[in-house]
């Protein structure tokens, strides 16, 4: 028993954040009055043990096979894991203050909110970790079920319910194309556990190929819907406008990420290259960035500025599994490149989206960018904040992401994909345009008219945002860990 | 004593020495930010004349490389990305040119800004710091992280405190110059990532150059060894070029310029642009000379286009700004065509003129800037008899237009002289002499503009605004005060330094830019 018990540690992490909602919840059963504050601490005293947890993993390079192999806690699900909670943490911070604001109605349900975004956390986590396709649809369902409710958390607003209704339909016809694709898969190869699908493939004649590749190209729409790519991204920028706008950066962040590390494990370990895969990815690759970047340029929200520009960072990542050529050297930095784009773009866009939700809705100045004029003037710490987000978004030194991004630009020329780096480069240097412009109209533009009372200094989300910053920031001169603990676990998982 | 650290370092202390500075008095803030520039001024003047020796050039002879600071960064796909900073001969007087320059454009600032006066000298140091990083950078990728985050300054330099279409300006110079970078990050890379043989351990640049020196440079992406350096040539120039700039990829500049405050113009010019022709010199002809030989005379012609075309372009001009800015890209022409000579006295003199260039622009922008603050136009047509009213400004402006010409005992004199004599002798470009007396054709038209602008603003009859109004609308324009004064003299004396005593500065440069010659067959 106790032996048993034992094997279950390297999943630590998963089980603080479902103990903690499940804690929650017992204690909203048994409590009369509705304590937020109550929910909100113990929230966040799960992601904190999870975040040690897993860091204590990362440390001790755990790799451990469990319930009978189809949970996997290696070194690359962990990495993410690590970049998933700091994404879930920075929210919750964050959450008391905006929905005691925004939406008055619903601070009774502050403990749902927080449990909604603990399970949907524990999903993502589990995506990470999944090593069969059962276990990943579960996780992945797991994860968006919650991120539903939470899109229409705020009831009475029209705009979330819409986005909450887009979402929804899009993500159920998305989870059984995806749920198709994998009975085709399993079809084809009998397994469901991602060795087993890749060994039964090589070597495979081409009736299993033509099965397996028609059901790959299910799977691929699937997760492009949670990544949202490029033409699987409809959803995104309704649900992100409509949705209290933490809850738009924890689905643009976290969400994102866990919907990629899917992508990469299974497409790297699972599916080999025969079977076509590469040109599709490259194609969704440029398609997403292309236009995110485009429909980034002409919003008039900030907002939605920010939803599109997520888009065009997920084609970003895709370039680093564009060039995947096999379990080789260049494969695996170009991977763990990646990776590392990823864990700094968890808190940049995170912090940059909470900018959002304290100006547009804290604050209620309005959502365009002509309602920001003269902000950063009025409250400098937040302008100088947001200016290290949107440059390092740019991939401008003012903060890690600037590395991150020339490391998928250098991992794709590595590999010999100089023309995805080149087409990567031009939308970088053009989402410059969009993103200085938030900030000219914070910094250099003059408020038509009186200028906007900022009232209140929200302690939580302050502090979400000053972390996300300085994160962003000290990251550039401390990059190394995360780039080789990254590029060390994409080996591991590539076997190189 | 880590020298150069201190100097990209200082220039920040002050910049937030100024930011808190200012919240005791926003009059504080344009003194300490001017004491605070004076502080690398000195450290580099200190380090130039001390522990600098003439050194030979950083990346053909690593060891030679001067106060050399390495220290470990991260990892890169297992190559090693490091701090790692020296100075040599094409380095060092480009950091005295930063900081001099700043320091005279802080000072000139102080009458010229008004608005949000501690957040614009934090920025203008804070640029400071940026550019010598670019300059004393020899890690490939700590060079890009400087080479990008000048452009930050920039940015809200141009865009707050510019012009009437500042906003498009900045935005216009921001995403044309990241494009360039960007491109030029990926040749660079291409370079590295193709390394063969004992390859190299860490993103140095003279470990690169050593490489590619040494033949290890191996095909890529279906290109053979020499495609791929023609490729990675061909990138490197386009990311260069844009920055420096050459014609065609110049039409920022103008923008830029025009709607650049005063102080920012004097740093834009004089320094920014060097960076372009620095980083050509560096990556370009140092790293792959054989293909910047082979492509000499495409090469010699867009610098000699750049030479007339810009002098054209300035000709056509009846904004000051605009005439001065023009024919910037003119005299980066010069450059272009010295470097490519590859002769000793060419690139020696190609580097000079990067410096006599920065000085005699820089001074130039002040001298229009004093103009347009006095008489608020800067139209040609609409001023006259300046000289009647303010006498300095007008001797400066004299002054500085004969640098601009190349008049002997200045310093565009020994600079153009050296790049037509390295010129002539090349053995890279085809019909060099032909090739260099067109690019003199230049200097005729430089003095064609100039006299005829300074003829028409600062003699005859005093008049300030259209030729057939009432009044002569001129009646608070003064001389240039002190503030204005000090650092035009203190340029001015500079750029007679360099003319009379060229050694000054090509002592230093000399070795260095030695060193770049021979790398081709013929160079003397």
């Amino acid at each position: 028993m106790v032996d048993e018990l034992a094997t279950l540690v390297p999943l630590a992490p998963e089980f603080a954040v479902i103990g903690a909602a499940l804690l929650i919840l017992v204690i909203d059963t048994f409590s009369r009055e509705k304590h937020g504050a109550v929910a909100l601490v113990v929230a966040f005293t799960g992601v904190a043990v999870a975040f040690v947890a897993t860091l204590f993993h990362l440390a001790e390079g755990t790799d451990a096979l469990l319930f009978h192999d189809t949970i996997v806690v290696d070194g690359f699900a962990l990495f993410f894991n690590a970049a998933v909670l700091i994404a879930t943490v920075l929210v919750l911070v964050s959450s008391t203050e905006y929905i005691e604001k925004f939406c008055p109605e619903r601070r009774e349900n502050l403990t749902e909110f927080a449990v909604l975004v603990l399970f949907a956390a524990s999903g993502m986590l589990l995506m990470a970790s999944s090593r069969s396709l059962v276990t990943a649809f579960i996780a992945l369902e797991l994860a968006a079920l919650p991120s539903y409710a939470l899109v229409a958390f705020a009831k009475d607003d029209k705009a979330g319910i819409e986005g909450a209704m887009k979402y929804f339909l899009l993500g159920a016809l998305t989870s059984a194309v995806f749920l198709y694709g994998i009975s085709l898969v399993y079809g084809a190869t009998g397994a469901f556990d991602f060795v087993g699908i890749a060994d039964a493939l090589t070597g495979a004649d081409g009736d299993v190929f033509g099965l397996a590749g028609l059901g790959v190209l299910l799977i691929l729409v699937g997760l492009g819907f949670k990544i949202a790519a490029f033409p699987f991204h409809v959803w995104a920028p309704d649900a992100y406008t409509g949705a209290p706008t933490p809850v738009a950066a924890f689905l643009s962040s976290a969400s994102k990420i866990a919907g990629f590390v899917l992508l990469f494990r299974l497409f790297t370990v699972a599916f080999p290259t025969q079977l076509d895969w590469l040109l599709a990815i490259q194609i969704l690759a440029v398609a997403t960035m292309t236009y995110g970047n485009f429909a980034a340029a002409v919003q008039s929200s900030v907002k939605r500025m920010l939803a599109y520009s997520s888009i065009g960072h997920a084609g970003y990542v895709l370039i680093a599994l564009a060039v995947f050529t096999g379990a080789d050297a260049d494969s695996a930095f170009a991977l763990g490149a990646g990776m590392s784009h990823l864990f700094i773009y968890a808190l940049m866009n995170t912090g940059a989206f909470l900018v959002v939700a304290l100006v547009d809705d804290y604050w209620g100045v309005g959502y365009t960018f002509e309602d920001y004029a003269g902000i950063a003037r009025q409250a400098p710490v937040i302008g100088v904040a947001m200016a290290v987000f949107m440059f390092s978004l740019a991939g401008l030194p003012t903060g890690a992401g600037f590395l991150s991004k020339l490391a998928v630009f250098a991992g794709a020329v590595n590999s010999g994909f100089w023309w995805l780096a080149v087409l990567g480069g031009i939308n970088s240097a053009l989402s410059l345009y969009y993103y200085t412009r938030v900030l000219k109209w914070m910094w250099v533009e003059e408020p038509e008219g009186a200028t906007p009372e900022l009232e209140g200094k929200p302690v939580g989300i302050y502090a979400a945002i000053l972390v996300a910053a300085v994160g962003t920031v000290v990251l550039l001169f401390a990059f190394d860990p995360v780039l080789s603990t990254a590029t060390e676990a994409a080996e591991s998982l590539l076997g190189v | 004593m880590r020298w150069i650290t201190l100097l990209v370092v200082l220039p920040l202390v002050a910049a937030a020495a100024t930011l808190v500075a200012s919240k005791f008095d926003r009059e504080y803030a344009k003194y300490v930010a001017f004491v605070g520039s004076l502080l690398p001024l000195g450290v580099s003047v200190y380090v130039w004349q001390v522990p600098f020796d003439r050194a030979a050039n950083a990346l053909t002879h690593p060891d030679e490389a001067q106060l050399v600071e390495r220290v470990p960064w991260f990892e890169i796909a297992g190559y090693e990305v490091e701090y790692f900073v020296a100075l040599d001969g094409v380095s060092m007087p480009l950091v005295l040119l930063t900081t001099l320059l700043v320091s005279a454009a802080i000072m000139s600032a102080w009458n010229a800004i008004d608005d949000a006066q501690a957040s614009f000298y934090a920025l203008v140091l804070f640029l400071e710091a940026a550019l010598i990083g670019v300059f004393v950078a020899l890690d490939f990728f700590l060079f890009y992280v400087f080479w990008e985050a000048v452009l930050i300054p920039m940015y809200f330099l141009i865009a707050v405190w510019g012009g009437p279409r500042r906003k498009y300006a900045a935005m216009k110079f921001f995403v044309y110059t990241n494009v360039a970078s960007l491109i030029m990050f990926i040749g660079v890379v291409a370079l590295y990532f193709n390394i063969g043989g004992p390859g190299v351990a860490d993103l140095s640049m003279p470990s690169l150059t050593q490489a590619i020196a040494e033949g290890h440079l191996t095909g890529a992406f279906g290109l053979s060894a020499d495609a791929l350096r023609l490729a990675a040539f061909a990138a490197l120039f386009i990311g260069f070029a844009v920055k420096v700039p050459v014609v065609p990829f110049h039409t920022w500049l103008p923008d830029a310029h025009v709607e650049a405050p005063t102080p920012v113009s004097v740093i834009l010019a004089g320094v920014l642009l060097k960076m372009g022709t620095y980083a050509l010199l560096r990556f370009n002809f140092t790293m792959l000379p054989e293909t910047a030989a082979a492509l000499a005379a495409p090469i010699a012609l867009v610098g000699v286009v750049s030479v007339i075309y810009g002098a054209l372009l300035a000709m056509a001009q009846t904004d000051l700004k605009r005439i001065v800015a023009y024919s910037s890209i003119s005299s980066m022409g010069y450059v272009v065509v010295g470097l490519v000579a590859y002769t000793q006295y060419a690139v020696g003199g190609a580097t000079f003129q990067m410096v006599s260039h920065g000085l005699i622009s820089g001074l130039m922008f002040m001298v229009v800037g004093v103009v347009y603050h006095e008489t608020h136009t800067r139209e040609v047509g609409e001023i006259s008899g300046l000289a009647h009213r303010a006498p300095l400004v007008a001797g400066v402006f004299v002054a500085a237009a004969f640098a601009y010409m190349g008049l002997p005992g200045m310093s565009g004199f020994p600079a153009e002289l050296f790049v037509f004599m390295g010129g002539m002798a090349s053995a890279t470009i085809p019909y060099a002499p032909v090739v260099v007396a067109a690019a003199m054709f230049g200097i005729v038209l430089v003095a064609g503009y100039l006299l005829f602008a300074m003829q028409r603003t600062l003699f005859g009859e005093f008049r300030v605004g259209r030729a057939d109004a009432a009044t002569d609308g001129g009646e608070g324009v003064t001389d240039a005060s002190l503030s204005e004064a000090v650092p035009m003299l203190v340029l001015l004396a500079a750029i007679l330094a360099l003319g009379i005593q060229p050694d000054i500065a090509y002592d230093m440069i000399e070795a260095s830019t030695a060193s770049v010659a021979e790398l081709v067959e013929g160079g003397v």
